[in-house]
């Protein structure tokens, strides 16, 4: 569950940061983004579950691609067929999803190892991740730049089209980078306070039952 | 004399105005990736300089073979594919055989350089159809060349802010968008558009 929080792809990773960062204007654009990460990384993993590590790297990578490749000529076909309009505005981002580094990253830390069926849930989320992301810049963008969500007028009386522009979208990303960096950072000092507060209460169980020890034998 | 004059047009065009990194957002996960390594960058910006040029002219070249095939636009990705192989696979090999000693270093910047949204975009631009030859070259050196300032610009960029006091939920890649955007609305300002009001 690590990809969808902690450590999110694009949030806290930093991958696959050029479709979220100037194609997510509106929210259908982020659906029809998610839709092509999740039909293009999705069997590209599990064909990757076959790739043998003693075979050579750049041979791994050539493997890799070439299944993102071929998996995204469905994804295009089905796409077009739904979503034509979108397709036309999200333009040359949506072929991008095919060379981001998220499946290869991912399958290096796991490929040759014994938890390799761990690598799909793994991707899951990270698919996931993307697609929290995404959605989550697409929203803002949206609502505060065109005062719309899902192409619904939400009727703010207002629109900033400065975010609908590339540098919009880098700020608007960066922002949510830091939100999810400093959610991290509270977490893990939550977790780390919750550890010490259960070991405070071992050591005084154990003093406890010391005591309780001692009263019995006097 | 008029091809030698539109070569330069694209080329600054693309150098400029068209910046793959500032106004179109591309190669962004990897500039990142090689900024917080500067020993990467020298080897990273002529691979990747050489693998635009060669994959963008292949490109061009199939697209005008294959246009009047219907679909043809689920087929990109496997046309690039095709093309960056033809300088990833003889690079690597070349470097696995005749260089042993360099390969483990170059082996990640081969694979960052090749396999890049900057590369994939200035094959697809050259796909869409409205550039010729001389221009989708011109445009090709332009974006080697522009990318390739980009990425110096924004290494100094990073190793500036990392002398600075920021907050730590900004620190990384956070602030280091924030400058890529200040720079982005630079670019924005110097094509000559207007904030709208």
């Amino acid at each position: 569950m690590h990809g969808l929080f902690s450590k999110n792809p694009v949030l806290i990773k930093g991958l696959a940061l050029a479709p979220v960062i100037v194609a997510s204007t509106t929210m259908k654009n982020a659906l029809v983004l998610s839709i092509g990460m999740a039909i293009t990384m999705i069997p590209t993993t599990l064909i990757s579950l076959f790739i043998k590590r003693r075979q050579g790297y750049w041979l791994h990578i050539l493997l890799y691609m070439l299944c993102a490749a071929l998996s995204y000529i469905p994804a295009a076909l089905l796409i077009r067929q739904y979503f034509p309009t979108e397709m036309g505005l999200v333009g040359i981002y949506l072929p991008m999803v095919m060379v981001n580094s998220i499946p290869i990253t991912r399958a290096q830390m796991f490929v040759g190892r014994r938890k390799r069926g761990f690598l799909v849930v793994d991707m899951i989320f990270q698919v996931l991740g993307f697609t929290l992301a995404i959605f989550l810049v697409a929203a803002i963008r949206e609502f505060f730049g065109a005062g719309t969500l899902f192409g619904v007028d939400m009727g703010t009386g207002f629109s900033m089209q400065t975010l609908l522009y590339p540098f919009g979208g880098f700020f608007v990303v960066a922002f949510f980078a830091a939100l999810f960096q400093k959610g991290n950072e509270l977490f893990k000092r939550l977790m780390n306070r919750l550890d010490e507060v259960e070991e405070e209460v071992q050591a005084e169980m154990e003093e406890f039952e010391k005591f309780k020890g001692k009263e019995e034998r006097g | 004399m008029a091809m030698i004059g539109d070569f330069f047009v694209y080329m600054m065009l693309a150098l400029t105005v068209e910046n793959l990194l500032f106004t179109r957002g591309l190669g962004i996960g990897k500039t990142m990736m090689v900024v917080r390594k500067p020993a990467y960058l020298f080897s990273f910006t002529w691979v990747l300089s050489v693998t635009m040029v060669i994959v963008t002219s292949l490109s061009w070249g199939i697209y005008r073979l294959l246009r009047m095939v219907s679909f043809l636009y689920a087929f990109y990705p496997l046309i690039y594919l095709i093309c960056v192989s033809l300088v990833y696979v003889p690079l690597t090999i070349y470097y696995e055989r005749m260089k042993p000693e360099q390969y483990p270093h170059l082996k990640v910047v081969l694979r960052l350089a090749c396999f890049n949204t900057a590369v994939i975009g200035a094959a697809l631009i050259s796909m869409q159809g409205i550039l010729t030859f001389i221009h989708a070259i011109g445009f090709a050196v332009g974006s080697a060349i522009g990318f390739s300032a980009a990425l110096l610009l924004v290494g100094e960029g990073q190793r500036v802010l990392s002398l600075q006091q920021i907050p730590r939920a900004f620190r990384g890649l956070p602030i280091t968008l924030l400058y890529i955007g200040i720079l982005s609305l630079a670019f924005y300002g110097l094509i000559g558009h207007q904030l709208p009001v």
